[in-house]
């Protein structure tokens, strides 16, 4: 896939009417942003999110903002490397796989500030922003445990990423804490889009006995839902709420990423940024656990409950829900 | 009919259909490696008519028509402009990708929203009749290749292009009308993936299968009957590795199941070794 040159034609063209008056025309003088995603902003899921936060860091702080799509880990660096040469304010990489082309490229440039989505590494120019979806993820996995007639449930990825098996991980805590001795497997599949790949690996999760399915395969999300419906069995929506895709998915592991994206940006903005890791729980409101009204009739009210009282825990902090060491 | 071999026949069908389609151009002496490419615009023309309201035949239909008109495209460049295959096919392969993209951002929004189609019938054995007749369309080639007039000239085309031209034959005519129908398969192959197994489209979809069926073509030593078993054996084993990869508790890392389908087909393609079969003016501009 190619940066999409209409919206950087678009944005150069937007700072040098927006200085060409006072400053120097080659240079934004104005509060900039930009993002990298690793797939497709169409994909309903991870990178329309991050998209939707970039918009609303152009609606809410009025910066100038600019987005490309990159593929490989070579890009991720030039892409850094140009922005931040575009004297750009602040640079999101969009996932855990952007942190050490980040970290090489601010080392260069430490009047830009980035932030890459998840990942551990920091400078006073650099921190991830964790978004502790892992907390939703073991909400799914209780639920899971609780209501799971064979003990055995699976779990959906695209590419085998930290971040990616970090909520697996805790989604099979939640299994396993709601069900003891129960087991939850991951089938990866390679690719965050291949929807067919998806529905395959749904598939043989369920002819194994898995009798709930929880998926972190972003746009393939689908393949997963239609897979569960054909087996008559339940999944998860994560990421984004999903529930209204099909009436399979019990509920979704949510993460409102334009009100992390935003709260980011306005630190930044402010002076405030510090260099810390951003994180964002179910506490801060960003991440959510979500029941899909239309099949909350099917679990029982004690299930409701007990995931209420369990997600109070994790707020307050009494219950720290186990996640991936990265 | 089990789980297994549904899914296995059901990722082999597309594979199939967009080989047979290569096979075709490649013994007419042509070749496109924008496989992929074409697979997209099948896929996304059968997702659009679709949504637009069109049954699922209807939208294979749509997805046929576009193909033809996808392999008269590539042929106006790469048979009759005589441009190096390889790079139209390669420009082929970014174009489709942005196009289809930029399409579907048209049609879904910008930040995409998840737009599900209907899929195809089920006819027999829990298989829509279009990802069954797949399994027949190599057989038609081989008698066409070895029992028909125009499918003499096609593989003379590909083999011998100036004898044909020496006999009155047009080595572009042939190759255009190959590229035609290569395309409308390619495209056919796409448009099953979104029809069958993948219940929408999503930028990407075709995840590669375009170059698996580029693969599966010289597997078979241009053969077309020996499409079937190649196809099948990719698409079994890409079913097969999901149940590995379910059953769990092996220890070995996933991505050694899932480069299990291409491994397969590596080493049949190493022991299939040095038997030739290729067509003699492959990729070689009409004279």
């Amino acid at each position: 896939m190619k940066p999409r040159p209409s919206i950087l034609l678009a944005v150069s063209a937007f700072a040098l009417v927006s200085c060409g008056k006072s400053g120097p025309p080659a240079r934004s003088t104005g509060f900039s942003v930009a993002l990298l995603t690793p797939g497709p902003i169409s994909d309903a899921g991870w990178n329309a999110g991050a998209y939707e936060g970039l918009k609303a860091i152009e609606k809410e702080l009025g910066a100038s903002i600019s987005h490309v799509q990159v593929k490989s880990p070579s890009e991720f660096e030039e892409q850094f490397r140009a922005y931040a040469a575009k004297a750009t304010r602040l640079v999101f990489g969009h996932g855990f796989e952007f942190q050490d082309a980040a970290a090489r490229v601010a080392k260069e440039y430490p009047s830009t500030v980035f932030v890459t989505t998840s990942g551990s590494k920091t400078a006073p120019n650099l921190a991830p922003i964790v978004f502790e979806l892992e907390q939703a993820a073991y909400l799914c996995g209780l639920v899971s445990g609780r209501m799971t007639k064979t003990g055995k449930a699976g779990m959906v990825g695209g590419v085998e990423l930290p971040s990616i098996k970090s909520t697996f991980l805790a989604y099979e805590a939640g299994f396993v804490a709601g069900h003891p001795g129960g087991t939850a497997r991951p089938v990866f599949t390679g690719s965050f889009e291949d929807v067919a790949g998806a529905k395959a690996a749904a598939l043989a999760l369920a002819d194994q006995g898995c009798d709930f399915l929880f998926q972190n395969a972003d746009a393939a999300a689908l393949g997963v839902f239609k897979g569960a419906e054909e087996r008559k069995i339940r999944a998860f929506g994560t990421n984004k709420n999903q529930n209204a895709l099909s009436p399979a998915v019990l509920a979704s592991a949510v993460i409102d990423m334009p009100r992390a994206f935003v709260e980011t940006a306005r630190r930044v903005k402010d002076g405030k940024f510090d260099g810390q890791t951003l994180r964002y729980g179910l506490a801060s409101g960003v991440i959510s656990f979500v029941w899909n009204p239309a099949a909350l009739a099917n679990v029982p009210p004690a299930v409701v409950e007990e995931t209420k009282s369990a997600e109070e825990k994790i707020r307050s902090g009494a219950f720290v829900v186990p996640r991936g060491n990265f | 009919m089990s789980g297994f071999f549904a899914i296995a026949l059901l990722l082999a069908a597309p594979l199939l259909l967009a080989a047979t389609g290569e096979l075709l151009l490649e013994r007419a002496g042509s070749i496109q490696i924008g496989l992929e490419g074409t697979m997209l615009i099948g896929a996304f023309t059968a997702f659009a008519a679709a949504r637009s309201g069109a049954g699922p035949h209807a939208a294979l239909l749509a997805a046929a028509c576009a193909g033809l008109l996808a392999g008269a495209a590539f042929a106006a460049f790469a048979v009759a402009g005589r441009a190096d295959p390889i790079l139209v096919g390669t420009a082929w392969n970014l174009v489709a990708a942005g196009g289809t993209a930029f399409s579907y951002r048209l049609l879904a929004g910008a930040t995409g929203s998840v737009l599900e189609v209907k899929a195809l019938p089920p006819f027999a054995f829990g298989l829509p009749a279009a990802a069954l007749a797949a399994f027949f369309v190599p057989a038609v080639l081989e008698v066409f290749l070895t029992r028909t007039r125009p499918g003499l000239a096609l593989v003379a085309a590909g083999d011998n292009p100036l004898a044909l031209e020496a006999t009155g034959g047009s080595v572009v005519a042939v190759r255009t009308a190959a590229s035609v129908a290569a395309g409308a398969l390619g495209a056919l192959g796409g448009a099953l993936l979104v029809l069958t197994v993948s219940p929408t489209f999503v930028e990407g979809v075709t995840a590669g299968r375009g170059f698996l069926a580029l693969a599966l073509v010289v597997f078979a030593r241009w053969k077309p009957l020996r499409l079937v078993p190649g196809a099948l054996l990719v698409g079994g084993a890409t079913a097969l590795q999901y149940r590995l990869q379910a059953g769990g508790g092996t220890g070995i890392p996933y991505a050694v199941f899932l480069a299990l389908p291409g491994l397969l087909a590596l080493f049949a393609l190493a022991a299939a070794r040095g038997r030739g079969g290729a067509p003699k003016a492959l990729g070689t501009p009409a004279p």
